[in-house]
């Protein structure tokens, strides 16, 4: 018998239909759990395989969709029982079927029905662990191939796939089910797919389920225009209605078949049916669809990266990659890094995104440092809040793996050089988790001095990534930038070298431009020039600061000038309004006080800075105490009134914030930058809302209580564990719902038994006075100045 | 016969404009909209129009038989068992359930300023409560109408979490109108839903309006004991 993956893109090969439509005709009732009829009735489920078979499908899809560890947990079964009987069945079908040569089983893997963090509560590892058990047992069981479908979270199937490729050796079919606005529902666009499963290497893709094939064809006529792999359509049988309780859906056979066929003509490589399609419709399908030639498709030779909503095209127009989350030469970023304040990394990477970059590099190697831990730890998080694709910047290979495992999306990757040692380590990661990697003109003879020795090393890391099935659509290149203060012939090699590479290697180009003006004054100068002629000379993604005005002066420029900026559109759009802003600010007319309290954050930092440049202030101390505090006291007493409400508040903690990170180089060794305590919040197990603890965070730290902030859904023992560790005096609980205080309340009776001399003070929506004394907490604080009140008279900072 | 509607796609693309500011101030935590400055006022705006673009609103409902037997609601196969639940249903003869998100990309939304910008989150935060109800009020009017034109009416929506109908209902609701897979609401083994902007409702069908209490797209608060409440509309 043939592989399936032999005869894909030969011919069109077709897919079954519905299951669950069929179960339902049979008299499955709704809340049982379909899977474990392969079990308790093996030859019904068979019976179907066999009218698919029949009706001349060629893929059994098997009754697996939830067989899962986790939806199986009380029906008394494992996945292996059920899986093995499920392909039992297909594949007693398939021995009662006639030319059974070219009839194959799909090992079937459905959502597990649960998001995963940060957009819900499962982790990426335990629904790794769900996909992999099931593709295991597929496999042992006979199955052909595994079809992952109807999936709407790019990181549930990441997880999915490499569970499936890591535990089996069969070929992986992907299908996303997508709505009438192009979309999945957590908002990724058919680029963002198809980034992500080519990089993966999957076998072929497509849609599934969703909608009918009418409306579903602009999506899969999208996905024809860039998909390099071959391409699946199984669409459902129109829209679901409902008439006397029953579902139904509203396209018969005959128009199926006719709406499939206009599909097909898209270069389909293989076609079926979701909900509500019947053997009628397939074998309707297969009438007007056989003779249809399939054609795999080219390599579309696109070089995209990806977040998990968009895919960024390189090499198109002028890019922006955000250099600033690099602890190199940065004394704040390293502290951070230090004192693991990812928030302050995040904050880095919200203002790059909002001052115009389109990627952001993420760098946090530092001596001292756990690099792997850490770099996960910005990359999940950074993608929990950011939408941009990153770039995973890296030397160190473990890092870099675990980065890209858990990425979601196709990564840029920083980088691979034209050393031996380093393509053996990178090139297999690539091609295991997918991504664009950056090639350094550098090989272990250093780096060429001239042009033609930088684009023959190109060219050997290009030729060498062939060789792992990287096709050169993933590599670009990093013609090196070199100080031209200690070099100066260093900027023409690096425009030539550009020039060259673009020309005659035809690949895409990266820089990192600020380089060029290490021990030079006023750096921005050269930098902006630079990188004008780095873009003229053909550099696709330029690493640069986006906050700098001069570079972005050029970018916006450059647009301009070249054709990137419709009608100049967006240059005008940007410098309009800056001269609107221009406007003077009201900085000198109001005191700092004032701005606090009105929580002005920009002008409130302002004034700290001419406060500090004008040698107004001898001790930064007197800000503190004359203007800071009294301003936070005002504002607080408000809020204790009712006359100041929460965003006011919170915009005046913010103020005093954006005042005191002015001030804290200053403070920095002089002791007065000494934190009142440290507390730890935490929203309790099992509840995911965590803006709540969130706020009281801002507000502590406003009042120099140091938070150690364990997240939300945090186990009592990690709770416990914390106090122990870093000998805690006060600890904050929220929960929001009544069935979550039950675990805020098994918290307080642990924390009680192991460490009763701890202060427990908790908060949220249904806790009241009366039932936060109930189940044992010191103090409820109503709100989130009631917290900051009781830890100052814990901690005796009244 | 009524059609289980999947995907928005008759949401026109602005629906979020119709949204009440007051409302948003409101679900932050402003009181009063008095005193406020013109910049709340002015990120309350930008807030809505913000989630309003993060949001990818999906709903579906489906209708099911019912029976009332003291504190057991039966709908379709699945027995409900709450007292304010039956009371609320008294006199229908069929229910629609009912669900419906803004999507998780308001999650993210929220997410990213509570990094940053604690006070426009809450704004944030504010606007999505509002919009959820906004985007269930007008899915619930069309429902509604459609009803209306054969001679029914709809009772006000009836949560889980609403009197003593209890929040671990979720799962049997999600799971009978497989909101994952139309929706994408899932619920957490916690029992909480994500996108966090997700209701999920019971809706009683009936032939007899009531006149002196709410309606499905408007006034659901009626029914709620808790009068002194600062959210409470009626």
């Amino acid at each position: 018998m043939k592989k399936i993956t032999e005869l894909l893109g030969k011919r069109i090969l077709f897919f079954d239909g519905a299951m669950g439509t069929m179960l339902q005709g049979s008299g499955l009732k709704a809340g049982e759990l379909p899977e474990l009829l392969n079990v308790t009735h093996p030859e019904l489920i068979t019976s179907i395989h066999k009218k698919y078979y029949d009706a001349g499908c060629n893929i059994a899809t098997v009754n697996t969709f939830g067989a899962n560890s986790y939806k199986l947990k009380d029906s008394g079964y494992l996945p292996e029982q059920v899986i093995s009987a499920a392909i039992g069945c297909a594949k007693a079908a398939r021995e009662q079927s006639a030319n059974s040569d070219d009839k194959f089983i799909a090992m079937d893997m459905g959502p597990i029905g649960r998001l995963i963090e940060p957009m819900g509560d499962l982790s990426f590892d335990e629904a790794y662990g769900l996909f992999a058990e099931m593709a295991a047992c597929g496999e042992k069981a006979g199955a052909d191939l595994i079809l992952i479908e109807t999936m709407g979270a790019t990181y549930e199937v990441k997880a999915a796939v490499l569970a499936a490729k890591e535990n089996t050796s069969l070929p992986v079919f992907v299908t996303f089910a997508f709505d009438a606005s192009g979309k999945t529902f957590t908002g990724a666009d058919c680029e963002a797919v198809a980034a992500m499963l080519e990089g993966l290497r999957v076998d072929a893709y497509g849609l599934n389920c969703g909608l009918g094939p009418d409306e579903l064809y602009p999506v899969i006529s999208q996905f024809s225009e860039i998909s390099s792999l071959p391409l699946i359509f199984n669409p459902n049988a129109g829209l679901p209605k409902q008439k006397d309780g029953v579902t139904y859906f509203d396209v018969d056979p005959e128009a199926f078949a006719a709406s499939m066929q206009k599909a097909a003509g898209l270069g389909l490589s293989v076609m079926g049916g979701c909900c509500g399609t019947t053997p009628e419709h397939m074998s309707a399908m297969i009438r007007l669809c056989r003779d249809i030639p399939a054609r795999r498709p080219a390599d579309k030779g696109i070089t995209m990266v990806s977040s998990y909503t968009h895919a960024v095209r390189i090499g198109q127009e002028p890019l922006i990659v955000g250099e600033r989350i690099n602890p190199t030469g940065k004394k704040r970023f390293k502290e951070a890094l230090r004192n693991d304040e990812i928030s302050y990394i995040l904050g880095e990477g919200i203002a790059q995104q909002d001052a115009g970059a389109q990627i952001l590099d993420v760098n946090v190697g530092m001596p001292g440092i756990d690099e792997p831990a850490m770099l996960v730890k910005a990359v999940t998080r950074l993608q929990a809040v950011i939408d941009l694709p990153l770039q995973i910047d890296t030397s160190n290979t473990e890092a870099m793996e675990q980065a890209l495992r858990r990425y979601n999306g196709k990564p840029l990757i920083n980088s691979v050089s034209g050393k031996e040692e380093s393509m053996r380590a990178v090139f297999p990661l690539v091609s295991k988790y997918g991504g664009t990697v950056v090639g350094l003109a550098l090989d272990d003879s250093g780096i060429p001095s001239t042009s033609e020795g930088r684009v023959a090393i190109a060219r050997k890391i290009i030729e060498t990534a062939a060789e792992y099935g990287i096709s050169r659509k993933d590599i670009i290149i990093d013609g090196l930038t070199l100080t031209v203060s200690a070099e100066p012939e260093s900027a023409n090699v690096t425009l030539e070298t550009l020039r060259r590479v673009k020309k005659e290697l035809g690949v895409c180009t990266t820089l990192g431009v600020s380089n060029i003006s290490f021990g030079l004054p006023k750096r921005e100068i050269i930098n902006a020039v630079f990188y004008t002629c780095a873009l003229n000379a053909g550099l696709d993604c330029a690493i640069i600061n986006p906050k700098s005005e001069a570079m972005m002066n050029a970018y916006y420029s450059y647009r301009a000038l070249c054709g990137f900026d419709t009608a100049c559109g967006q240059y005008i759009a940007r410098y309009n309004v800056m001269t609107e802003a221009a406007a003077p600010k009201t900085a000198e007319t109001i005191s700092l006080k004032a701005a606090i309290v009105s929580g002005l954050s920009d002008v409130s930092a302002s004034i700290v800075r001419d406060k500090l440049t004008s040698g107004d202030i001898a001790d930064p101390m007197e800000i503190i105490k004359d203007e800071l505090i009294p301003a936070l006291n005002e504002v607080g007493d408000g809020f204790e009134k009712g006359t100041v409400f929460l965003p006011q508040l919170l915009m005046s903690a913010e103020a005093a914030k954006a005042s005191f990170e002015v001030l804290k180089e200053l403070l920095a060794g002089s002791g007065s930058n000494e934190k009142i305590g440290r507390v730890i919040l935490a929203t309790v197990k099992d509840d995911i809302h965590d803006i709540g603890k969130n706020i009281v965070k801002v507000l502590l730290e406003n009042y120099r209580f140091e938070v150690l902030d364990l997240g939300r859904d945090v186990p009592a023992e990690t709770v416990l564990e914390n106090v122990q560790k870093y000998n805690i005096k006060a600890v904050g609980l929220s929960a929001l719902m009544t069935t979550t205080v039950v675990r805020m309340e098994e918290t307080i009776r642990l924390l009680r038994k192991e460490v009763p001399h701890v202060k427990i003070f908790v908060g949220g929506a249904v806790l009241t006075e009366d039932y936060a004394m109930q189940i044992g907490a010191d103090a409820y604080c109503r709100d989130a100045m009631a917290s900051v009140r009781y830890c100052q008279k814990i901690f005796g900072a009244e | 016969m009524h059609e289980i509607r999947q995907a928005s796609e008759s949401t026109p693309d602005q629906w979020y404009g119709a949204a009440d500011i007051n409302e948003v101030l409101r679900y932050s935590g402003i009181r009063s909209a008095e005193g406020c400055n013109e910049s709340i006022i002015a990120d309350a705006v930008r807030a809505v129009e913000q989630v309003g673009q993060a949001a990818l609103p999906k709903v579906i409902s489906r209708e099911c038989s019912l029976s009332v037997n003291g504190s057991v609601c039966s709908i379709d196969d699945i027995a409900f068992v709450s007292r304010s639940l039956s009371e609320h249903l008294a006199g229908c003869d069929k229910a629609l359930l009912f669900a419906a998100t803004l999507g998780s990309g308001v999650d993210m939304l929220i997410s990213r300023y509570s990094a940053v910008r604690m006070s426009y989150a809450v704004m944030l935060q504010g606007a999505a409560a509002a919009l959820i109800e906004l985007y269930c009020d007008m899915e619930c009017a069309k429902l509604e109408s459609k009803y209306g034109n054969e001679g029914q009416y709809l009772r006000p929506r009836f949560s889980p979490g609403y009197g003593d109908f209890p929040l671990e209902y979720q799962h049997a609701l999600t799971e009978r109108l497989s909101a994952y897979k139309y929706t994408g609401i899932a619920v957490s083994s916690g029992g909480q839903m994500t996108p966090m902007k997700s209701v999920t409702a019971v809706i009683g069908i009936s032939s007899t309006r009531r006149s002196s209490r709410g309606s499905c797209a408007s006034g659901k608060c009626a029914d709620c004991p808790n009068v002194g409440c600062m959210f409470r509309r009626v």
